[in-house]
């Protein structure tokens, strides 16, 4: 990862900058009707999720990279069904799933409430951070 | 099916933020998948170069926004000269 901003560093013009966006090393949240009920298990996403914000701190603290903004924001992916969303996981996350106690706390929540669709959120970080020059000058001066 | 992701436009808001306008921008995005963010911004940039190995997902973006140098390649695959991009984008991808 490290390896990947280095080369992004090289790529960049120095007025240019580079964005990252990567999901919390938290685990991404089950939802019905507004209340948690669970999270996503996914084998390694936390470590590989913990490493991307790693790497940026890393290129940053070499000195090739200045953070120019960042925030967090949520992520919410809604499915008509709680087995609808269940399927979308396994289908299209890495070594991902709702477990079988998770999806029944979605039944018995959406059994009184047939309107509220449940949902998944997850916790992203965006970063922007802008290319410096060796020893950490600003190519801006 | 009717899986929807970010209806509230979070992401679009929060990339807004970092990057007021996409526009004479040369842009080079990693990991683009179906393209959910390139969509956004594409017609505003000069140039964009969108990279995912994901072949089924590039050439439903090399059909959906032809001004896209969309390429099915990992990103050590990726050859350009030095210096040469305004915006490097890393979607969910480091």
């Amino acid at each position: 990862m490290v390896d990947a901003l280095r080369r992004a560093h090289r790529l960049v013009k120095s007025h240019g900058h580079v964005v990252d966006l990567h999901p919390s090393a938290k685990r991404a949240r089950v939802e019905a009707a507004g209340r948690p009920i669970g999270y996503v298990d996914a084998d390694d996403a936390p470590l590989r999720h913990a490493a991307a914000g790693a790497a940026l701190a890393a290129v940053v603290e070499e000195g090739l990279f200045a953070v120019d903004g960042a925030l967090v924001f949520s992520f919410y992916t809604y499915g008509d069904s709680i087995e609808e969303l269940r399927d979308y996981v396994e289908a299209n996350w890495r070594s991902a799933r709702i477990d079988d106690q998770t999806v029944g706390r979605a039944r018995e929540i959406l059994r009184d409430a047939p309107e509220a669709q449940p949902r998944i959120c997850e916790d992203v970080h965006i970063t922007k951070l802008r290319p410096l020059i060796a020893g950490g000058r600003s190519w801006r001066g | 099916m009717a899986i929807d992701e970010d209806p509230e436009e979070h992401e679009v808001a929060a990339l807004a933020a970092m990057v007021a306008s996409f526009a004479r921008l040369r842009v080079v995005e990693i990991g683009c998948g179906d393209g959910r963010l390139t969509r956004r911004y594409a017609f505003d940039a000069d140039s964009v170069v969108a990279i995912d190995p994901d072949e089924e997902a590039i050439a439903q973006i090399a059909a959906d926004l032809p001004g896209v140098d969309a390429r099915a390649i990992g990103y050590d695959a990726l050859v350009l000269p030095a210096q040469s991009v305004d915006l490097v984008l890393f979607t969910w991808s480091l």
